[in-house]
């Protein structure tokens, strides 16, 4: 089913959508918050909406700080949220992440109680290369609704009940299905798939992972976070105790695959020691185990981390490398 | 005239020739106009990689652990030398192992203000003096090079470095005569303005990715307090509190350390004014102490120095004694 939304009508609507339920919205170019008027739809959002189900703070359990206490699982969020703005990268994002968290009861919880309303960007970000990974931006996966500006107006295609309910809020009206599909078959034309991936598939695993480039390509990066935590992809965590008296919660919280400390075991002994073997760590995951493992590169193309890295280590320079092994 | 790049790709071939270093670290062109990478090479053919950047991002010196055992030539604008200096100081670099071939420096731009000018930056044309031709998606447009300076470039006294083993001709930037402008902003306000401040422009956007602390050339402990899990000395979530803990902390291990290079600020993807932080440091070390970081490789470390006039004006007994109570 395909909508018109007028621009003008864009507004009441959110604003519709907040009086029932709670709304977030890409507020700054930093990231989502609470719906208080203000938009940021320029682009995309530096942190991605990953966050709305792997937050940077889970509390999993409570507990009592003395021995023979009993712990207490913490419920997950049962207020019903809407999410306005996902771009089509970081929906797909989730999709990738649910392959790994479909059986962890916060992750199905926090997805339940969530909407995503998406939206198509304007035009590829400088860094864009989402087709590259195979994601079509319009096909609405991991959506509830699917926006795309087109002139005066969005089109808006329904994708699940919940949306088409999240869409009779609104003043839209029936149609735009040919430009919708037009601007669909555009982009399929103008962008495809990276041969890369394919490529990726067919390369012997420890032929990459014993390749001569890694020593190379990882000399400038920090194995800092940044990376990680701004992918809309990267879902490793780390679980921690925080006691203050003789509270104790148990909370989970984004870790990175960069950090010494994650791969640290509890001996002292490190598989992951040297910095090189860490930045290997992150591109083998991401497009040889999991492509391996679940048939799809983690990775939706959203270049964030070949923008932010402050080393300027560019994503497609590993690939390359390990394509080309 | 031949421009810096062609003046380092020239002194790198010669320090390689003499066998005055086994590799050269500098900088190299990024995969984007608004980013630069560091290298390291070691042949003529990879000589030509080197260039002298328009924008800034990390210091190479940061890199140095990484090359332990090699003989390293360093290119060196006045913050790199700075910051080898202290690591010197701090025993963690034998000065002789270290090749410092001076860069006076231009200054570098902000790769943040060179983004703000278009939706896409295509191309950057940096005259290195006055004026930067900025190419867009939108058109180009031309901008004073002090409009995209980076503010620790803006606020740099030592653009040249004091201390090389060879030092490049060319010329460089003025140094600053307000370098503090900034963080006397900050310290004009109230009290609650600058928490406040500090909570919005700092704490509640960090996500705790330690960019700042990576990047940074003098940030070397084996394990950092904000790593160290027995005990845990500040929380990893970004709960206000530990956020703002580890700022803190980063920004006092760096009083009397820290040379300005930016890298710090320039890592941050968040684009967080982490560097005011430690330029306040900066600023207190040189009013209360005459102490600047990094200009002599002999001079003592300002923490490990007592001078009797130094001021204790921190100190209860100083208080009473000025008010004549003991």
């Amino acid at each position: 089913m395909y909508y018109i939304l007028k621009r003008e009508d864009l507004k009441p609507w959110l604003e519709a959508i907040n009086s029932k339920y709670t709304l977030f919205v890409p507020r700054t170019r930093d990231g989502f918050g609470p719906y208080e008027g203000g938009l940021y739809l320029e682009g995309k959002t530096k942190l991605s909406a990953k966050e709305f189900f792997l937050p940077w703070r889970e509390p999993l359990l409570v507990y009592e700080a003395r021995p023979g206490a009993l712990l207490k699982v913490v419920e997950g969020p049962e207020e019903e949220r809407v999410v306005f703005g996902v771009r089509p990268c970081d929906a797909r994002g989730v999709i990738l992440i649910e392959k790994v968290f479909s059986s962890d009861p916060f992750w199905q919880k926090r997805r339940e109680a969530t909407s995503l309303i998406g939206l198509v960007c304007e035009e590829p970000g400088t860094e864009c290369f989402c087709w590259a990974m195979g994601v079509n931006p319009f096909s609405g996966e991991g959506l509830d609704l699917v926006l795309v500006p087109h002139e005066e107006v969005y089109l808006v295609k329904v994708i699940t009940e919940a949306g088409k309910k999240l869409l009779s809020l609104s003043r839209a009206e029936e149609g735009g299905e040919e430009e919708f599909l037009s601007r669909e078959k555009e982009f399929k034309a103008k962008f495809s798939v990276s041969p890369a991936v394919e490529k990726l598939r067919e390369k012997d695993l420890m032929a990459i992972y014993e390749a001569s480039f890694w020593e190379e390509l990882a000399l400038p990066c920090l194995n800092c976070g940044a990376c990680t935590f701004i992918c809309p992809t990267c879902y490793c965590f780390d679980v921690q105790d925080e006691v203050v008296g003789s509270e104790g919660v148990r909370v989970r919280l984004p870790e990175a695959c960069m950090f010494e400390l994650y791969s640290r075991h509890a001996s002292g002994h490190n598989p992951r020691r040297s910095p090189m073997a860490r930045f290997r760590n992150r591109f083998m995951h991401k497009f040889k185990y999991f492509l391996d493992e679940y048939g799809e590169p983690l990775c939706v193309g959203c270049g964030r981390c070949n923008e932010e890295c402050p080393a300027n280590i560019n994503l497609w320079d590993v690939i390359r490398a390990m394509s080309e092994v | 005239m031949s421009t810096l790049t062609e003046k380092i790709r020239e002194a790198a071939q010669k320090v390689l020739a003499e066998g005055l270093a086994e590799v050269v670290l500098g900088y190299t062109h990024g995969s984007l106009p608004y980013r630069n990478r560091v290298t390291v090479v070691n042949t003529p053919e990879e000589i030509s990689r080197l260039i002298w950047p328009s924008i800034g991002v990390l210091n190479p010196a940061n890199v140095l652990h990484k090359l332990k055992g090699k003989k390293v030539a360093l290119i060196s604008p006045g913050c790199v030398s700075r910051a080898v200096v202290v690591l010197c100081q701090e025993g963690q670099v034998k000065r002789g192992e270290v090749y410092l071939l001076g860069v006076p420096c231009p200054g570098m731009l902000d790769p943040s203000k060179v983004r703000a000018l278009g939706k896409k930056i295509l191309r950057l044309e940096d005259d290195f003096k006055e004026k930067v031709l900025v190419v867009t998606s939108e058109g180009e447009k031309i901008v004073g090079r002090e409009e995209l300076l980076r503010q620790n470039c803006l606020e740099c006294r030592h653009p040249t470095p004091l201390v090389y083993d060879q030092l490049l001709e060319g010329e460089a930037r003025k140094p600053s005569p307000s370098p503090y402008q900034k963080v006397e902003e900050i310290e004009a306000r109230e009290v609650s303005a600058r928490w406040q401040w500090f909570q919005e422009a700092v704490v509640s956007r960090c996500i705790r990715c330690y960019a700042c602390r990576n990047a940074c050339p003098l940030c070397y402990c084996p394990t950092c307090f904000a790593d160290d899990s027995r005990p845990q000395w500040v929380g990893k979530t970004r709960d206000p509190v530990d956020t703002a803990l580890y700022h803190l902390v980063r920004a006092y291990h760096l009083a009397g350390r820290c040379v300005d290079c930016g890298s710090c600020e320039a890592a941050c993807p968040m684009d967080i004014p982490l560097r005011l932080l430690t330029k306040k440091l900066e600023k207190e070390a040189l009013s209360a102490f005459s102490f600047e970081s990094g200009l002599d490789p002999e001079a003592p470390l300002l923490l490990t120095t007592f001078r009797e006039e130094d001021p204790e004006d921190f100190m209860i007994t100083q208080e009473l004694k000025a008010l004549g109570k003991i």
